[in-house]
């Protein structure tokens, strides 16, 4: 049954869903982040294109950057929603995420908001 | 229809035993993005919310949630601590929200917020130990999406419940 006050409660999911989407901040010298726990991490450059295996006891990865993206190819997990999520770029300000292995790939880098100067 | 008890216990008992088989049975149905589930067996902890039996609404829920983990083979594991986590913050999502909105937000509503708790509890805590930042970014956005069908469902078998008109009294000893 519908009432009057869901309607603002509608709205603050609205506003919840759009909020990340109008930050859109870029990145300043943007670095590819791979860590895996708190025994893994690597940096990756964005712009060399290339596929990188990350193997030891407790993970095995294999990463591709191309074309300023990064992607997971393959993991060793169950459900692969990790190798699912598809291409990650720089703008997109989200991240790869596989929890069966604790890895998460994600942009780094200075963040710069789009506003030039704020004049008061 | 009207069910009787001579103890608080016994709703709680037969009542966990039910929301722990929804949970159990969600276990084989695969959503497309990690940390979300429907949370089928919310739907019984919103039923008690709404007949007022708050403490009973809260044990069903933690009984669940051990029940669980312990059949999914993940007690104490981080898993079940990220599990037991969103229960908290889901369960204070709707006991807030029912104590202080009533009738005046639908059982939608709250649904819907509880699932987007739980979810998003989960993700956060997921990114903190592991990713050592909590970020508010676009996979927030994904999961908050997701969420709402999943509190959609569970509000639709809540109502159902509710408009089976079901009575749980507790009679006293000796009465």
């Amino acid at each position: 049954m519908f009432r009057i006050l869901d309607i603002l409660f509608y709205i603050l999911i609205v506003i919840a869903i759009v909020l990340p989407f109008l930050r859109n901040q870029e990145l300043e010298n943007p670095q590819i982040f791979v860590t895996a726990g708190d025994n893994f991490s690597k940096s990756l450059d964005p712009g060399i294109d290339s596929t990188y295996h990350f193997h030891n006891e407790k993970l095995d990865i294999e990463v591709q950057v191309k074309d300023g993206k990064v992607r997971m190819t393959d993991s060793h997990c169950k459900t692969k929603y990790c190798v699912k999520y598809g291409w990650l770029g720089k703008d997109d300000n989200g991240k790869i995420v596989c929890m069966p292995q604790k890895v998460i790939i994600k942009f780094t880098g200075e963040k710069e908001s789009k506003i030039d100067a704020v004049v008061g | 229809m009207k069910f009787t008890y001579s103890s608080r216990v016994y709703i709680i008992a037969v009542f966990s035993a039910l929301a722990s088989m929804l949970q159990l049975l969600e276990i084989f149905i695969i959503l497309p993005i990690p940390f979300i589930k429907i949370g089928l067996a919310n739907s019984i902890t919103l039923y008690f919310l709404k007949k007022r039996e708050y403490l009973s609404a809260f044990f069903i829920n933690m009984i669940r949630i051990f029940v669980g983990g312990f059949f999914s083979a993940k007690l104490f594991s981080l898993p079940f601590l990220f599990s037991l986590s969103g229960g908290i913050i889901s369960f204070s999502v709707m006991y807030f929200l029912i104590v202080f909105f009533r009738d005046k937000i639908s059982i939608t509503v709250v649904s819907i917020f509880s699932a987007v708790a739980f979810n998003l509890t989960q993700y956060f805590l997921f990114s903190k130990i592991f990713g050592g930042v909590m970020e508010y970014d676009t996979t927030v956005s994904v999961i908050i999406l997701l969420s709402i069908p999943a509190g959609i469902i569970t509000a639709i078998v809540a109502n159902g419940i509710l408009n089976l008109n079901v009575d749980i009294v507790i009679t006293k000893k000796g009465s």
